[in-house]
């Protein structure tokens, strides 16, 4: 068994599962990954059929989304939501907490003349503790990183779920 | 449209004129090591892996043969991480290193493989090593060899190394290391490394597993001790506690295989500990969980939640869950500040367990 999907596996899940989503009307999901699933009996009794998890992400609510797709039926099996789980920052997720830290003019100014060359990196930051502010939001430290240095600082979070910049002091 | 030929009249062809069938070719992620290296075998290996996003490398399938002459015993169906958990000692950043970014395995090199190492599927390691004196009796004596496969996840500033290995003696050895840079901005704050383990150990096959919490209690007002071994909490899934006095152990134990001196075949998981991590999130505060097996229960910190029903879990099909923690109090070996830029990295900081064989074999392997 291959765990490997191929381009068109994934194209396919991918499309099989956002029709599903539009169906539940979860149409501001991003697309996280798509993964294949193992069953266990099926495998035992030789009857394995090709079966793909895709991930999506709402940042309202919190919500990852597992949608469970037979690519051997073409049809998705389950979509399950669950909240306030740790999931993956999708592609297009980060690729705006890149372009809103770049625009943040404080950022602009600390990074100065490297802000061309520098290689953006991201963590997802979270916390269970339903008092802490950026509880159940989605939360991203974007590192910078010149060659194999990374810069002390700025230290930039994007609240993706405020659309804010927050810069703190780097710790010594 | 061209149709593939038929392997078939080659392989008759090759049969009738070579007098055997021609090997098939492995699958690309399958190992087979025999031991000893370069001696007829007497234990071997059958390892499968495979490794992706936000999983690292991971182990699909390892079966082991105690004897030439025997079949493949499976050991494990899926063995891996399933999550990274890094809280920083002021309470933030929380951070969860598997699952937070689409994170690449390193491209291996041929300075990480060594001399005798090879590089698989580009970024998975593959060693046959000398792992040291197995066993000593008096002048007589012999040495341990095992097959190790290990890749490195770039999780940003930080790599994470991880490792298993297959010896000769049937034990698997798990292991975790954190290494590279510590996080810019942060760097002399201490945190704590959580590697999150889910374990699918399917010994014998995947049913008539059950799991048993071994214990040794000596209280200090006698002279004696006890050990025993009952069923992980009272037969349900659970969770439990790894206590230093007691040298808490799981063994994992196949309800109807017996080996030639009429002992249920097991596998015992001994955590290699350090200390205990807890934290503020609930799925932190054991050492040892446990649940049936369902294939949509994947996510670590859904523990609590699985585990809710207390179902049934003996002579079963079971998953164990467990943490291997590391606490990183920085220090000047991970480095320092040159003009304001971080000069150094974090020299590899191991943790992990082993899953050692309890009456698999009917006497000592590998002996004299």
């Amino acid at each position: 068994m291959s765990f490997k999907l191929t381009s068109n596996e994934s194209t396919s899940a991918k499309a099989i599962a956002e029709r599903a989503l539009t169906e539940k009307k979860l149409t501001s999901a991003y697309f996280v990954q798509a993964e294949v699933s193992r069953d266990k009996m099926a495998e035992q009794e030789g009857r394995a059929e090709r079966k793909v998890v895709v991930t999506h992400y709402q940042i309202e609510g919190d919500l990852t989304i597992l949608t469970t797709v037979n690519l051997a039926k073409n049809i998705a099996e389950s979509v399950e939501t669950i909240p306030h789980l740790p999931t993956p920052l999708s592609e297009e997720e980060f690729k705006m907490a890149r372009e809103m830290g770049l625009a943040d003019s404080k950022v602009k100014e600390a990074l100065a003349k490297d802000i061309e060359r520098v290689k953006v990196e991201a963590l997802i930051l979270r916390t269970v503790a339903k008092d802490d502010p950026i509880f159940g939001h989605r939360v991203v430290r974007l590192l910078f990183r010149i060659d194999r240095n990374y810069l002390n600082e700025p230290v930039v979070m994007v609240d993706l779920t405020t659309k804010k910049v927050i810069i703190e002091n780097a710790r010594r | 449209m061209v149709r593939p030929r038929s392997p078939l009249p080659s392989l008759v062809f090759a049969f009738l004129f070579l007098g055997q069938f021609p090997a098939l070719a492995a699958p690309p992620n399958e190992v087979i090591q025999d031991f000893p290296v370069g001696q007829p075998a007497k234990t071997s290996w059958k390892v499968h892996f495979a490794h992706g996003p936000h999983k690292a490398l991971y182990i699909t399938g390892a079966w082991f043969k105690r004897a030439a002459n025997e079949p493949w015993m499976q050991v494990i169906y899926e063995a891996g991480l399933v999550e990274l958990f890094v809280p920083y000692h002021t309470g933030s950043p929380r951070y969860y290193d598997l699952t937070g970014f689409a994170f690449d395995l390193v491209p291996a090199t041929q300075a990480d493989a060594g001399p005798r190492g090879t590089i698989l599927d580009a970024v998975v390691v593959k060693e046959v090593r000398d792992r040291g004196i197995m066993w000593k009796d008096d002048t007589s004596g012999r040495r341990g060899e095992e097959l190790v496969l290990w890749a490195t996840l770039d999780a940003a500033n930080y790599n994470y190394v991880i490792q298993y290995g297959f010896q000769d003696d049937g034990t698997i050895t798990v292991r975790l290391g954190a290494t590279a840079q510590n996080l810019p901005g942060r760097q002399l704050e201490a945190h704590m490394h959580n590697g999150l383990w889910r374990l699918d150990i399917d010994l014998n096959g995947f049913q008539h597993n059950s799991v048993m919490l071994m214990k040794h209690v000596e209280p200090p007002s006698g002279q004696s001790a006890t050990d025993s071994a009952l069923p992980f909490n009272n037969g349900k899934e659970g969770f439990a506690d790894w206590i230093p006095s007691e040298f808490t152990e799981l063994c994992v134990m196949h309800t109807q295989k017996k080996n030639g001196q009429g002992k249920n075949v097991s596998y015992d998981l001994m955590p290699m500990k350090h200390g205990v991590a807890r934290h503020f999130e609930d799925f932190t505060r054991h050492d040892f969980w446990m649940t049936r097996y369902r294939s949509a229960e994947r996510f670590y910190t859904q523990l609590p939640a699985y585990i809710a029903n207390q179902e049934s879990s003996q002579d079963t099909d079971v998953v164990i869950w467990c943490p291997t923690s590391m606490h990183h109090l920085p220090r000047s070996e991970d480095g320092r500040f040159v003009n304001g830029t971080w000069d150094g990295v974090a020299l590899l900081m191991w943790s992990g367990f082993d899953l050692r064989p309890r009456d698999l074999f009917d006497t000592t392997p590998l002996h004299p």
